[in-house]
């Protein structure tokens, strides 16, 4: 059955103490097997307990370094209690539940509970539980917590694990380096807050009632999406802002040319239906507004004639105060956090295009992990990396036409190679979150070097064959749980190249594209001398007939060896051209099998010049120095020439010897 | 102390000083001339195999990078040494400066003098920088942590035009902080030679006062040299091409000329005759005492003996 189909639907009635930051809720969860193996138990996921204490899993691993903008407030320590957990039928569960540490046996994390079930549930049928708990929110952490009455409240609830059939639960501890993996579902989540207080959340309100103590319940609905979070804060902190996405006024023309021509599809087929854009902001940042929205209606156009129509009615978006930046840059569904200051509305600030950046990455997210439901803990690329690369792709094309005047200057891919040349020891990409070396590297490899290798993908085959291929992707596979393989097989697939050969060095193992020009060399040939075959004998020189009698050397003609070398263990076909000194240039392949190769010209034109990938198609390979080699002066020689090819020598040998 | 400083007066001494413009000027040139050679040996060849046409997108960067990369350590080191070396080497002949024009050495220009006597009070004039760049720093952050702060964490009752104006208002005030701080160094540099004081925070507090006493006449000089000293090591960056070599030589020479001239437009009209005559009493007085009426202190240092006072 297709994920989305309701797999785990959601009821919780939660209530916010603003004075203790604490949550008390109800949750009732029915998960319905939606594989062919029945299953005698359940798992869930209790995340708040990562910020625990010092002795987690989490903790742990990200030791003594501050997690981005974090303020230290030791003692602010968030956690989950389960109070009460039974069947609808009343068994009580609560006695037989047990915490599980699949990855670590760390004695001292308690996110991954295992609940043993009075009966197995058959495929296609469900179990309904009850849950009664207890939260306490940490100072703001891992885009979780509060500071201050900003409120925001993610992986809050206990959350059912995916159940994979006969390979088990696929259930993991929260670390450090990870984010989520959850099946779609419907949630009804009544939160309770203070009656003046100001509240965005996942899904769209649906019923909106103030009770008794000065409070108000407002209820959220929200179908096919697999998490819920939200925001709460108080209206003389933050306000919100309700307008819309119109797409007859914000889809701009020169987007719909452009995906028409990169996608062959028709203005109809990339019609985009309008939906609503919420966005909390605090009060400092209101003249930023315009600019968030502007941002937002880009980001859903951009995306939605790309890979496909965002199908949800609304999406909030939670711009955090100042305090609370550890709380920006974060994804859930239909619910984003960006961020921004308020200096951004002044010169220099406002020339940045983090404002931009923030919101197109994280809406991207909406459809790689969030509508592509990718397991974020073993395959975090998925999500990441592809989202990195969709980002750069929107953010470039933003640039390019002049979409947001402001931003004066943006490094588009330049960044990301440049990032990728810091790292000089390959490492896979396609490894669990938490397996890194470090952290620094679960970065490298999530977000840049997949958006690189992604590039790279674009260089081989072409700009359209890429853009059809990530849509057929979003296509074939949304609400649903895709993985690598089914990238690469779609990709291969639509663009028309078989790819697996390519992921399989860029991804799966940590290959490295290095070509380079080794070594041209021009030679007059030589005059002919020695014997002659002249079919049945061998002539002399001086015998009537020889062949080296009239043969004279062409003084015009020229002997090119041009040797290329593969310094890299990454076997890819790269393009070379070949520029002549009558200024015209030829473009050969090279597949690059063997570590080096010879090719021979016999021509009256000199070679001026050698370009190993002369278009950047290959953005991953970095070490870029000796892809190029150009002729120097024969007869012209500048002043002290010899210096600078006793340099050119000394250069090509240490180069060889790095 | 000159209470008018002139632009054209620290002109007239700087000619007077070629060999210490020339002096200022080589070393500016000569303390960055290994980083410089680094990186010209270094990317230079590599550079030559380029083409002409614009490289792929980032291409330019990450060859600078992968080219640099392995001489980082060294070129980091060349670069901060030769800015230790310019700073000291700044130090020495303002401090030479000083004690030559005031002292009696002004009736003629040596300049192994000038640094003979640099390197005498070179701890003192090092206080005074380091003074100079604490107060500088102080001020600036005085300047903008509240105001960012205050900016970044208004209510709605802050309008953009208000945020706009106390952003502008902080960027006046904190060049104005810049200027002032560096016209009441270039005073307290000439107070601080005056015989009897020693204390660098003292003088710079004294030159802060003269600064401000006459700030239109005060910052005539810095408007005259200052300024276009830095702008002239700016131009070579924006011309470039073919004739950056040259112009970069012809705007150092320039710009040392614009800060030798600087820091002498602020120097008393006429050499110290009152410091310059205790300076030669204490000298009689030593040379006078029996050594053992000097509780066993000898000393061979004697003032350099004047010739004459007139020194124009």
């Amino acid at each position: 059955m297709p994920a989305w189909a309701g797999v785990v639907d959601y009821e919780i009635e939660v209530e916010l103490d603003p004075v203790n930051h604490g949550l008390l809720a109800t949750e009732r969860v029915r998960w319905t097997n939606p594989t062919d193996t029945p299953t005698g138990e359940i798992y869930l996921h209790l995340y708040l307990n990562a910020f625990a204490g010092t002795q987690t899993t989490f903790m742990r691993e990200l030791g003594m370094r501050s997690l981005r903008n974090r303020v230290d407030n030791t003692g602010d320590w968030g956690w989950t209690r389960i109070d009460q957990l039974m069947t609808i039928d009343g068994e009580d569960l609560l006695p037989l539940i047990e915490f599980v540490r699949p990855e670590d046996d760390n004695p001292g994390d308690f996110t991954v509970v295992r609940v043993p079930l009075p009966q197995e549930v058959q495929p296609g049928t469900s179990v309904e539980l009850e849950i009664h708990f207890e939260a306490q929110l940490p100072w703001i952490i891992a885009r979780t917590g509060y500071v201050g009455d900003f409120h925001l409240v993610g992986q809050w609830f206990p959350k059912v694990a995916v159940f994979e059939g006969a390979d088990g639960w696929n259930a993991h501890q929260f670390h450090a380096s990870s984010e989520f993996f959850a099946d779609f579902g419907t949630y009804r989540v009544a939160m309770t807050v203070p009656e003046d207080w100001v509240l965005g959340a996942t899904g769209i309100e649906v019923a909106n009632t103030p009770i008794d103590g000065g409070r108000r319940t407002v209820v959220h609905r929200a179908e096919r999406v697999h998490d819920f979070a939200w925001c709460a804060a108080p209206p003389d902190l933050m306000q919100v802002v309700e307008t819309d996405f119109e797409p007859g006024r914000d889809v701009p023309t020169e987007w719909l040319a452009k995906a028409r021509s990169r996608l062959g599809l028709s203005a109809a087929e990339l019609e985009l239906p309008p939906m609503q854009l919420r966005i909390l902001v605090p009060v400092a940042q209101q003249r930023l507004v315009p600019r968030m929205v502007r941002a937002a209606r880009l980001s859903v156009a951009w995306f939605g004639l790309h890979y496909g129509v965002f199908p949800y009615p609304q999406l909030t978006i939670v711009s955090p105060p100042r305090g609370a930046e550890e709380a920006g840059g974060m994804e859930y569904p239909t619910f984003i956090t960006t961020g921004a200051d308020r200096l951004d509305e002044f010169p220099p600030f406002a020339w940045s295009p983090d404002i931009e950046v923030v919101t197109v990455h994280e809406f991207g997210h909406q459809y790689f992990q969030g509508m592509l439901a990718s397991n974020e803990f073993e395959e975090a690329w998925l999500d990441e990396g592809l989202n990195t690369y969709a980002e750069i792709s929107c953010m470039g094309d933003i640039v390019e036409d002049r979409l947001v005047p402001e931003i004066r200057a943006y490094p588009q891919w330049g960044a990301q190679r440049l990032a990728m040349g810091f790292n000089r020891v390959p490492f896979k990409v396609a490894q669990n979150a938490w397996d890194y070396r470090n952290r620094w590297l679960y970065f490298m490899a999530s977000y840049g070097k997949t958006g690189v290798v992604l590039r790279s993908v674009e260089g081989l085959i072409g700009s359209d064959a890429m853009a059809r291929g990530m849509r057929a992707y979003f296509e074939r596979y949304a609400f649903h749980h895709p993985t690598g393989d089914d990238l690469v097989k779609t990709l291969s697939e639509v663009g028309g190249y078989d790819l697996t050969d390519f992921f399989a060095q860029a991804i799966y193992a940590d290959a490295v594209p290095d070509w380079g020009v080794l070594e041209v060399r021009h030679r007059r040939p030589a005059e002919v001398e020695g014997f002659t075959w002249d079919g049945s004998n061998w002539l002399s020189e001086e015998e009537p007939g020889a062949a080296t009698d009239d043969a004279e050397a062409d003084d015009d003609q020229w002997l090119i060896e041009v040797d290329l070398i593969r310094r890299g263990d990454f076997i890819g076909p790269v393009e070379v051209e070949l520029t002549w000194d009558d200024n015209t240039s030829e473009r050969r392949l090279w597949d690059s099998a063997e570590r080096w190769v010879r090719w021979h010209f016999d021509d009256r034109r000199r070679l001026e010049q050698v370009i190993v990938d002369p278009d950047g198609a290959w953005a991953m390979e970095t070490r870029r120095v000796d892809n190029y080699w150009r002729a120097f002066p024969v007869r012209e020689e500048p002043p002290l020439w010899w210096v600078r090819e006793v340099l050119g020598i000394l250069d090509r040998l240490f180069l060889r010897f790095s | 102390m000159a209470e008018h400083p002139s632009p054209v007066a620290g002109l007239r001494l700087a000619l007077r000083l070629h060999k210490l413009v020339l002096t200022a000027w080589l070393v500016s040139i000569a303390v960055f001339l290994p980083a410089q050679l680094m990186v010209d040996l270094t990317t230079g060849p590599a550079r030559a195999n380029l083409p002409a046409s614009d490289l792929p997108a980032g291409d330019g960067l990450l060859i600078f990078y992968e080219l640099l990369r392995p001489i980082a350590k060294p070129l980091a080191l060349a670069l901060v040494l030769g800015c230790v070396v310019l700073a000291a080497w700044s130090i020495l002949w303002h401090a030479g400066t000083v004690r030559w024009w005031l002292g009696a050495g002004a009736a003629r220009v040596r300049l192994s003098e000038i640094l003979g006597h640099g390197v005498v009070w070179w701890w003192r004039y090092a206080r005074l920088a380091a003074v100079a760049a604490g107060i500088t720093i102080a001020t600036q952050a005085a300047v903008w942590m509240p105001v960012s702060s205050t900016v970044r964490g208004a209510d709605m009752t802050m309008t953009a035009q208000r945020a706009g104006i106390m952003l502008l208002g902080a960027l006046v005030l904190s060049t104005a902080a810049v200027v002032v701080c560096w016209v009441a160094t270039l005073r307290a540099g000439w107070l601080l030679g005056e015989s009897g004081r020693r204390s660098a925070l003292v003088a710079w507090l004294r030159g802060l006062g003269a600064t401000l006493r006459r700030p239109l006449r005060s910052l005539l000089p810095l408007l005259v040299w200052g300024v276009p000293g830095l702008v002239l090591l700016a131009v070579p960056l924006i011309v470039g091409g073919a004739l950056a070599v040259p112009l970069l030589m012809a705007a150092a020479l320039a710009s040392a000329c614009c800060w030798v001239a600087l820091y002498l437009s602020y120097a008393p009209r006429e050499p110290n005759e009152e410091w310059y005559r205790k300076m030669q009493a204490r000298a009689a007085s030593r040379v006078a005492a029996p050594p053992e009426m000097a509780d066993g202190y000898q000393t061979t240092r004697i003032p350099t003996q004047p010739t004459v006072l007139d020194d124009e």
